[in-house]
């Protein structure tokens, strides 16, 4: 025990001071990691095409949308360099119509949601002592649903009269036959429902799994938060992504089967595209920024030495927003003038409510803690401030007063990028810095993670906080000309500039990624001491993902079982659960017979953990009494 | 910045009414995000790890969850009342204007026209913007519609856009201010993205003494009656 230091809390120092030698590392727990058969990713192009494990999966999903926002990105640099000075130099307005049509596309549907679900096919799993998701095939069909939807909507640049160039929501009648012709649109419009039933099938195969593989012990409020965060959103895609499939069902019927249903000559109503498509969109947006949220919600825990702040109150903000955010669509749709507008100006001030509780959890998380600044940490804090500045002209646009003058207006474009794309990218950052280890076995540079956070601060709000001045002033989004007035100029200048701040800052990042995947994969199971399943096996996990899990007592079972030395620092009972499982293994496991290479691999594993009163260490704690087995069994 | 900004000036008594209401808000959410800026600084210095002890675990505080529950919730109601008051006189239709302006929307331009006097002003392809003309310390009718595609009527000094949606008439009205008499020339802007030519579907806006206004009326409906 260290001696006291007076300037510490005395309730901190009732914790017991950090003593190394009484900590219990779970790399003791599991042995040799290649004992158990396979680890990691496939290494054919068979395995790839083939695999139905989550994990390759999850890989595929995270690769694959990142190559995405790379595609998006470059979409998004002909944009800002179009709009550096007034007038046409670079495209031609049908190439820009294009590009920002295809750029807002690929970032919402191909980039943020499926990054989320490949996270929830890697992590969620894991986390909840699963050996994988609870409809492996269906999973592989989601990735391929996935992968050929992204790819026919890409190809719309090569065919005959372009790529879509309605805009990412495609109002009607400028979506249908006469508005857009050309075959480009309806790829648009098939790619949307390929990836659409996709997520439809994830969240099926999401819901599933956690109804009903949860490990025993892991009860629904011991979940990690991004499991709830995951499981929650799951309910919000399957209310709000199939309307979207239908409604686009009914524009393609409409531009190639004659009905009728959007368009105003013949009886059809504008307006029921822009009902049905928000009905969608607005839970989009939570649908995109729920698992984000639950990836933060796992990273300030441990980097700030501390519990979740307000677990429970966290978890029912999250269907707080699940809840109303299927009621707030219209606020997108105020300036038609057609609606009940205080309806929705209330369900939209409302919904920030939940969220800003959010935010005082993640900094009650942090409060009184021991904070240190990994890479994970700068990105979630990052995230924090971000979100924040997008949160504020959030609740702006939610008053139609305001919105009349601002929708539509870059204003919005700067808001939406606060939201979705800076919240979306600094935590999808910290999660990669987070889970890279367990995902590779190996560390990412932080010398190299700070470079990347600090240029990708500075080129974010650099590119997007001006646009909220433009938006302001009266410049509409979706031009590619503007007039040349002094600071509308000088401000998209500045605009343009901060967006090659943003490129320049995935250099550091590429380097580090190409860096670490040429040195040894050495990381033990769980490098930054955290809290959740996922780093009670092997870095990267074995074939089905565990060969022994802890006791599970509180949502933190790696850190109760951590600090198991210690009196009153871990959930009450984890304690006591550790000694009914070392009681129930002496008791029963000699009447097992065992194999001579059994006997031989229970016999010489490590010991790490002294708790037993005969001071007699045995190995039968290796042996898991609460379930028996690995995760295979509840399968 | 408001001698620079590009941001025309507001011309009518809603519009006046929109920026008090965005003042409120613009300070209201600097001050959060200040709040929690300062928040996230100070935390992220004063609990940085200066040794390996455990800090302290305790993992929720009931009455503080419920305070940053409840504060934020009688903010939002605050707002909520200061829009739904504005809003409902924002989006309060006159039904006795003193002009009445028919406005059709196209792909790219703009028609006004006066219904009262018959004149019409419409932009071409290879005119100028057209030019919306208004009268001063008057309450004017908006009716809009549109001959293709959606399309959405912003004049900035306004404050105020509302969509242009074909197969329905939409419209507004708006109370000149007494001092709104100028030249608006960056002032009008098609904000819903409408196809090809959308950037290039602008309007200016002049606002005349209600004399002044009469007599250009006048004017323009002989011309046009020489002209037609």
């Amino acid at each position: 025990m260290t001696a006291v230091d007076p300037t510490v809390d005395p309730d901190r120092e009732a914790m017991g001071g950090a003593d190394p030698d009484r900590l219990v590392e779970i790399d003791d727990f599991l042995g040799d990691p290649d004992a158990h058969g396979p680890r990691g990713l496939p290494r054919t192009i068979i395995g790839w095409l083939t695999t139905t494990d989550h994990k390759a999966l999850g890989i595929a999903y995270i690769v694959t949308s990142m190559v995405f926002l790379g595609i998006g990105g470059a979409l998004a640099g002909v944009i800002r360099a179009e709009l550096a000075e007034p007038g046409l130099q670079l495209v031609s307005v049908e190439t820009y119509n294009s590009v920002f049509t295809i750029h807002g596309s690929v970032m919402v549907y191909l980039f943020a949601v499926p990054f989320g679900f490949g996270m929830a096919n890697y992590l969620l799993p894991l986390q909840i002592g699963a050996p994988d998701l609870a409809f492996p095939r269906l999973n592989a069909f989601s990735y391929w649903l996935y992968l050929i939807g992204g790819a026919v909507m890409l190809l719309g640049f090569v065919a005959d009269g372009g790529a879509a160039s309605f805009g990412w929501f495609a109002y009607p009648p400028l979506s249908g036959a006469a508005g857009t012709p050309g075959i480009g649109a309806d790829m648009w419009i098939v790619s949307i429902i390929l990836t659409g039933t996709s997520g439809t099938l994830t969240a099926v195969n999401v819901i599933a799994t956690v109804t009903m593989m949860r490990t025993p012990g892991m009860t629904l409020f011991r979940m990690p938060i991004l499991t709830w965060n995951m499981f929650i959103t799951s309910f919000m895609v399957l209310v709000a992504f199939p309307v979207l499939s239908g409604a686009l069902l009914m524009l393609l019927a409409d531009r190639q089967f004659g009905t009728h249903f959007f368009d105003p000559v013949d009886g059809g109503s504008p307006i029921l595209w822009q009902h049905l498509f928000w009905f969608f969109g607005h839970p989009e947006v939570y649908i995109v920024a729920l698992p984000f949220f639950g990836v933060v919600t796992e990273i300030f825990p441990v980097f700030s030495r501390r519990p979740v702040f307000g677990y429970k109150g966290l978890v029912l903000a999250t269907l707080a927003i699940g809840a109303l955010s299927t009621s707030v669509w219209a606020h997108h749709m105020f300036a038609t003038g057609d609606l009940v507008l205080p309806f929705f100006a209330a369900t939209s001030l409302l919904i920030g409510v939940p969220t800003g509780v959010k935010i005082f959890n993640w900094i009650g998380t942090m409060w009184d803690g021991s904070l240190s600044f990994e890479a994970p940490m700068k990105f979630a804090i990052g995230f924090l401030v971000t979100f924040v500045a997008g949160g504020v002209t959030g609740i702006m646009l939610a008053s139609p007063t305001l919105d009349f003058h601002l929708t539509d207006s870059y204003f919005v474009v700067a808001h939406f990028h606060y939201v979705m794309g800076g919240t979306v990218i600094f935590a999808m950052f910290a999660a990669i810095y987070f889970w890279w280890p367990k995902v590779t076995g190996r560390l990412l540079s932080e010398k190299l993670g700070t470079w990347h956070f600090w240029l990708l601060m500075a080129g974010f709000n650099v590119t997007f906080f001006v646009q909220h001045l433009l938006g302001r002033a009266g410049m509409p989004r979706r031009v590619p000309d503007y007039r040349p007035i002094e600071n509308f100029e000088l401000w998209n200048k500045i605009s343009s500039f901060g967006f090659l701040i943003l490129v320049a800052s995935m250099v550091p990042f590429l380097i580090n990624v190409v860096r670490s995947l040429r040195s040894p994969a050495t990381v033990g199971a769980d490098p930054w001491h955290a809290n959740s399943l996922e780093w009670a096996t092997f870095s990267p996990p074995a074939d089905h993902n565990f060969t022994w899990l802890p006791p599970i007592r509180s949502e933190r079972p790696v850190f109760d079982l951590r600090w198991i030395n210690f009196e009153g620092v871990g959930a009450p009972t984890s304690a006591d659960a550790w000694e009914a499982r070392h009681d129930h293994d002496e008791q029963w496991l000699p009447l097992h017979q065992w194999s001579d290479e059994e006997e031989q691999k229970r016999t010489t594993g490590p010991r790490p953990i002294e708790r037993t009163s005969e001071g007699q260490s045995s190995d039968e704690d290796r042996a898991d009494g609460d379930r028996g087995d690995d995760g295979e069994e509840i399968t | 910045m408001t001698s620079r900004s590009p941001l025309a000036p507001p011309i009518t008594d809603q519009a006046d009414d929109i920026d008090r209401v965005w003042d409120v808000f613009l300070y209201l959410a600097l001050g959060v995000l200040a709040f929690v800026v300062v928040l996230v600084v100070y935390v992220v210095i004063r609990f940085r790890r200066r040794d390996d002890r455990l800090p302290q675990q305790k993992h929720y505080n009931i009455p503080l969850e419920i305070a940053y529950t409840v504060v934020p919730f009688v903010l939002v109601v605050g707002l909520f009342a200061i829009t739904v008051v504005t809003v409902n006189a924002i989006d309060d239709t006159d039904t006795d204007p003193d002009l009445t302006v028919h406005v059709t929307a196209f792909q790219w331009q703009w028609e006004f026209e006066y219904p009262e006097s018959g004149v019409r002003i419409i932009g071409g392809a290879d005119t100028d913007a057209p030019e919306l003309v208004l009268p001063a310390d008057s309450s004017v009718l908006f009716e809009l519609e549109s001959l293709d595609v959606i399309h959405s009527f912003w004049i900035t000094a306004f404050r105020f856009k509302r969509d242009i949606i074909p197969g329905t008439v939409t419209e507004f009205s708006v109370d000149m201010s007494d001092d709104a008499a100028g030249e608006y020339p960056n002032a009008g802007v098609c904000a819903e993205y409408c196809g090809l030519d959308h950037a290039l579907m602008r309007f200016s806006v002049r606002v005349l003494e209600p004399a002044e206004f009469d007599a250009w009326l006048v004017e323009q409906a002989n011309d046009q009656e020489v002209a037609g």
